[in-house]
C-alpha cells in the first residue's frame, strides 16, 4: 500500500504543480462572478441560472482536467522512460496501475471539491434555495463520475496514446452522458449493424448520466433514496474495477 | 486522386464556390437577416440555432427543468404548482420500467414528471428568454414570450413594451408584434391614443383581412376608436369584427359586439334628432 501511495502522491503534486487547473479555476470563478453581476430586465434575486452556469462550468473542466490527467500518466512515464526507474524498485504492476489511478482520483476529487466549495459560496452570497442532501449527492455522485471516468482513461492509457486516449474518452463520456437514455430506442429504427453496435454501447459502457442530478439540485426536486445512492456508489465500484483490470491486462506482460 | 485531376477539380469548384457566395450576398433576405451585427458575421446563422436553443431551455426552466416539448396550448402559461401525470404519461413510465434495468435507474435518478414554475420563481426564465431574444432577434415567438412574462407575471410593462418595440424594428412585418405593443398601451397603461396606430399598423399587416387571427385586432381597434370618440370609425370596425367572431365559442363576444353597435347607433341617431345649436 505504501508503494501505491508513494506513486498517488507524485500524481497529486503533479497536477497542483501545473498551470492547467489555475487556468480553470481562475476563468470559471471569473466567468461566475461576472454572470452573478448580470440583470435582466430589472429583475432581481434570480439565482437558478447562476447554479446551472457554476455546475456546468465545475462539472466539464473538471472532466477535461480528470481525463487529461489519468490519459497522461502512463505515456508520459514510457517517453521520458521514468517507469523503468519506478519498475526497477519492488514495485509491482498491479501496484504501479493502481499508484497512478489513485493518484489521478485523488488529484481529480480534490480539485472538483475546491470548485464545487467555490460553487457552494456563491450559492450561499446569493441565498439561492437548494437542499442541502440534494448539494451532497450532487458533490457525490460526481466524485463518483470522476472515479470512472479516471479509471477509464487510466486503463485506455495502457494501450492508447495520449490525444488519442483523451479524445475517445472524452467522445464516449459526453456520447453516454447526452445519449444514454435514449441509445437504445435510437438504435431501433438504425441498419441491423448500428443497431447491435448501439446496443451493445447501452449495456457495455458506463452510465455517466446516472451521476448527473444537476436538474434535481437547481430545480429543487428533492434528494435521490439512499438505496439508489448505494446502488450508484457499487455501479461505480464495478466499472473502476473493471476498467483497472483492462489496464492490468493490457501492462501485465507488456514489454517496455 | 492525381494532382492533375485535383487540379482541374480546384478550377471548377472555384467558380462555383464564387458565385454562391456573390449570390447569398446580393440576396435581400440573407442580407438583411445579417444586418451588420458583429457577431452574426462571425458565428452566422449558428447564433439563431443558439438563441432557440436558449428559448427551450427557457421553456424547460417553466417545467421545472424537465425536457419538455413547447407547446403553445394557452393551459400551459396559466397553471402553476405541480401537475399530476395523465394516464398516459403512467403508462409510459410502466413501459419503460419494464423494458430493462438502466431505463429504470435513469426513471429514478432523472426527472420524469414536470410542475410548472410558481408565480414568485417565474423570474428565473429570464435569463435564457434575454439570451434567445438577444441571440435570434427574429425569433417573434420568443419575443412575444418574454413580453408576456415580463408584463403579465413581473408586471414589468415598460420592460416588456421595451422588448416588442425592440422586436418591431427587427421584424417590421409582424402583425402580432404590432397588436401586443397596442395591447400593452391599451388594456395595462390606459394610453388609447398611442395604441390605436399599432391596431391599425398589425390590420395592415395580417395578409387575409378575414383570416381568424385578424378578429382580435379588429375588435381592440374598434375600441380604441369608441374610446377616442371616433364613433363612426368605430361602427364600421365593429361591424367587421362581427364578422371575423364566427365560431360558436364566440357567442359572448358576439354578444358585446352587437351590443356596441346598437349603443352606438342610438347614440348617433341621437345626435342626428338633437343638432348641435351652435
Amino acid at each position: 500500500m505504501r508503494a501505491v501511495w508513494a506513486i498517488a502522491r507524485l500524481v497529486i503534486k503533479e497536477i497542483f504543480r501545473k498551470k492547467d487547473f489555475y487556468v480553470a479555476l481562475i476563468l470559471s470563478m471569473a466567468i461566475l462572478f461576472y454572470a452573478a453581476q448580470l440583470k435582466f430586465y430589472n429583475v432581481g434575486n434570480i439565482t437558478r441560472y447562476l447554479l446551472e452556469m457554476g455546475l456546468a462550468l465545475s462539472f466539464i473542466l473538471n472532466v477535461v482536467l480528470a481525463t487529461a490527467l489519468s490519459a497522461r500518466q502512463f505515456p508520459a512515464e514510457l517517453q521520458q522512460r521514468t517507469c523503468h526507474v519506478i519498475l526497477a524498485k519492488p514495485i509491482t504492476r498491479f501496484q504501479f496501475i493502481a499508484g497512478k489511478y489513485l493518484g489521478s482520483f485523488l488529484a481529480s476529487a480534490a480539485c472538483f471539491l475546491i470548485f464545487y466549495a467555490g460553487f457552494l459560496s456563491i450559492v450561499f452570497f446569493k441565498s439561492a434555495e437548494v437542499s442541502p442532501a440534494a448539494a451532497f449527492q450532487t458533490g457525490y455522485l460526481f466524485l463518483l463520475n470522476l472515479a470512472v471516468l479516471t479509471a477509464m482513461a487510466s486503463g485506455f492509457s495502457y494501450y492508447l496514446t495520449t490525444s488519442a486516449n483523451v479524445s475517445i474518452t472524452l467522445v464516449l463520456y459526453f456520447l453516454i452522458g447526452a445519449y444514454g437514455t435514449t441509445l437504445k430506442e435510437a438504435g431501433q429504427s438504425l441498419f441491423w449493424l448500428s443497431r447491435i453496435l448501439s446496443e451493445a454501447f447501452y449495456y457495455l459502457l458506463p452510465h455517466f448520466e446516472f451521476f448527473d442530478i444537476r436538474v434535481r439540485l437547481i430545480h429543487g426536486w428533492g434528494a435521490l433514496s439512499w438505496h439508489l445512492v448505494g446502488f450508484l456508489t457499487l455501479y461505480a465500484f464495478f466499472y473502476t474495477l473493471l476498467f483497472l483490470a483492462v489496464g492490468w491486462l493490457g501492462f501485465r506482460k507488456r514489454i517496455l | 486522386m492525381t494532382d492533375r485531376f485535383r487540379s482541374v477539380a480546384i478550377f471548377f469548384l472555384l467558380p462555383v464556390l464564387f458565385y454562391l457566395s456573390y449570390a447569398l450576398d446580393h440576396d435581400p433576405g440573407f442580407s438583411k437577416r445579417r444586418s451588420g451585427d458583429l457577431l452574426y458575421q462571425l458565428i452566422g446563422g449558428a447564433q439563431e440555432v443558439v438563441g432557440d436553443t436558449f428559448f427551450l431551455k427557457a421553456d424547460s426552466y417553466f417545467h421545472g427543468g424537465a425536457e419538455h416539448t413547447f407547446s403553445a396550448e394557452e393551459e400551459h402559461f396559466h397553471k402553476e404548482g405541480e401537475e399530476d401525470h395523465d394516464e398516459d404519461s403512467h403508462q409510459e413510465a410502466k413501459t419503460v420500467l419494464a423494458s430493462d434495468w438502466i431505463a429504470a435507474v435513469n426513471h429514478q435518478v432523472h426527472i420524469t414528471k414536470h410542475r410548472h414554475l410558481t408565480e414568485s420563481e417565474i423570474k428565473e426564465m429570464l435569463p435564457f428568454l434575454n439570451l434567445s431574444v438577444q441571440l435570434d432577434p427574429y425569433n417573434v415567438e420568443a419575443i412575444l414570450a418574454t413580453a408576456y412574462w415580463l408584463e403579465r407575471h413581473l408586471h414589468k410593462t415598460e420592460e416588456a413594451l421595451g422588448v416588442l418595440k425592440q422586436g418591431l424594428k427587427n421584424n417590421p412585418t409582424s402583425w402580432e408584434i404590432n397588436y401586443h405593443i397596442g395591447s400593452i398601451y391599451f388594456k395595462t397603461k390606459g394610453s388609447v391614443a398611442e395604441s390605436t396606430p399599432y391596431f391599425e399598423e398589425a390590420l395592415r399587416q395580417i395578409k387575409d383581412p378575414e383570416a381568424p387571427e385578424a378578429a382580435e385586432p379588429t375588435y381592440f381597434l374598434a375600441e380604441a376608436y369608441a374610446a377616442q370618440n371616433r364613433q363612426a370609425e368605430a361602427l364600421l370596425v365593429y361591424q367587421k369584427a362581427l364578422t371575423l367572431f364566427k365560431d360558436k365559442n364566440s357567442a359572448v363576444i358576439q354578444q358585446t359586439i352587437r351590443d356596441k353597435i346598437k349603443q352606438i347607433s342610438q347614440e348617433s341617431q341621437g345626435d342626428l334628432a338633437s343638432p348641435d345649436p351652435q
